[in-house]
């Protein structure tokens, strides 16, 4: 059997490995992951409690004080439309519901205000009022610091 | 005189076509997973207060009931994870068992209602109702409720005391 010359080797096999198919895939992945990502606005939450509404539990959780009753309107308008029931009559947009509840609110710098935080609030909607007002006239008693709020049904 | 052939080098490939198969698979797995994880957000346009002082969604146990909008204001149907009820008062009442089943098991679960903005009260109104009734067959004292908007900076609109 020939040898190979004293001082002559034979070259080192060299390993390759084709990369074309991997770099494919690593595109597929790359491209799926992006459809795949949700890219829309934040989603957060108001949180209320809704009490069961059997005649035993709304009577163990009837509220030592009247609670503020803010009707909500079906209107066509972009801007909800309120009224506050009576003593208050108050009636308007959010921006006068927010005015309304800004200066009678009880702080403590203000102790003369009329409603605590924690003061009760219906918020009473027609049945034909959008979603969207409902939220904003929520939003607007939230934004005011009040965390008592909840909704009630029109009287019929 | 022996002649020496030098060769070149030796190409050694390995077969990549299983690795492509399991890849492929991998991919089908997980658009699978994202479709199933993707049944709490079904698409609506939810409202979105300017300013709002909504809180940003916590990581609490939650259930999340869809109504599905309609054309005019309504609601087709009550999603609530992969289960939909009707509209109606059979549905409503089916949706409260299922409520109340759930809140038994954990009573500080949320529930999330995603309503799209156009919608109109009434029909929240019985998904409200659903969650009091819930509430009631359950025996908590009461039912936590997340209503869901839309607030690309969670917590800023509140007004300091």
């Amino acid at each position: 059997m020939s040898q190979p010359p004293s001082g002559h080797r034979r070259p080192r096999p060299r390993l390759t490995v084709p990369l074309t198919a991997m770099i494919d895939v690593v595109f597929l992945l790359l491209v799926y992951f992006m459809v795949a990502t949700d890219f829309t606005a934040n989603e957060a939450v108001y949180q209320l409690d809704l009490p069961p509404t059997s005649i035993e539990a709304a009577a163990a959780l009837t509220p030592h004080e009247p609670p503020l009753s803010i009707t909500v309107f079906a209107t066509e308008s972009p801007a909800a439309s309120i009224s506050v029931g009576p003593p208050w009559n108050v009636a308007g947009s959010c921006q006068a519901l927010a005015s309304f509840l800004n200066r009678n609110r009880a702080t403590t710098l203000t102790a003369a205000g009329l409603f605590h935080e924690d003061h009760p609030i219906h918020i009473i909607p027609e049945d034909d009022v959008t979603w969207a007002h409902v939220v904003d006239v929520f939003d607007t008693v939230a934004r005011q610091g009040f965390t008592n709020v909840g909704f009630a049904e029109a009287s019929p | 005189m022996s002649r020496i052939l030098t060769r070149g080098p030796v190409p050694i490939a390995a077969n990549l076509t299983p690795m492509i198969d399991v890849v492929f698979l991998l991919v089908v797995f997980f658009v699978l997973v994202s479709q199933i994880v993707d049944l709490d957000r079904v698409d609506m346009d939810l409202p979105a207060p300017a300013d709002a002082a909504a809180l940003a969604a916590s990581d609490d146990p939650r259930v999340v009931i869809n109504l599905v909008p309609a054309d005019n204001g309504g609601v087709e149907w009550m999603h609530l994870g992969g289960d939909v009820y009707s509209t109606e008062p059979s549905g409503r009442s089916e949706l409260s068992r299922k409520l109340a089943g759930l809140l038994s098991s954990n009573p500080d679960l949320r529930i999330n209602i995603r309503s799209d903005q156009a919608t109109a009260y009434r029909h929240v109104s019985g998904a409200l109702q659903a969650v009091r009734g819930a509430a009631g067959k359950a025996g908590v004292p009461a039912a936590h409720v997340n209503l869901v908007v839309i607030d690309d900076d969670p917590g800023r609109g509140r007004v300091s005391p």
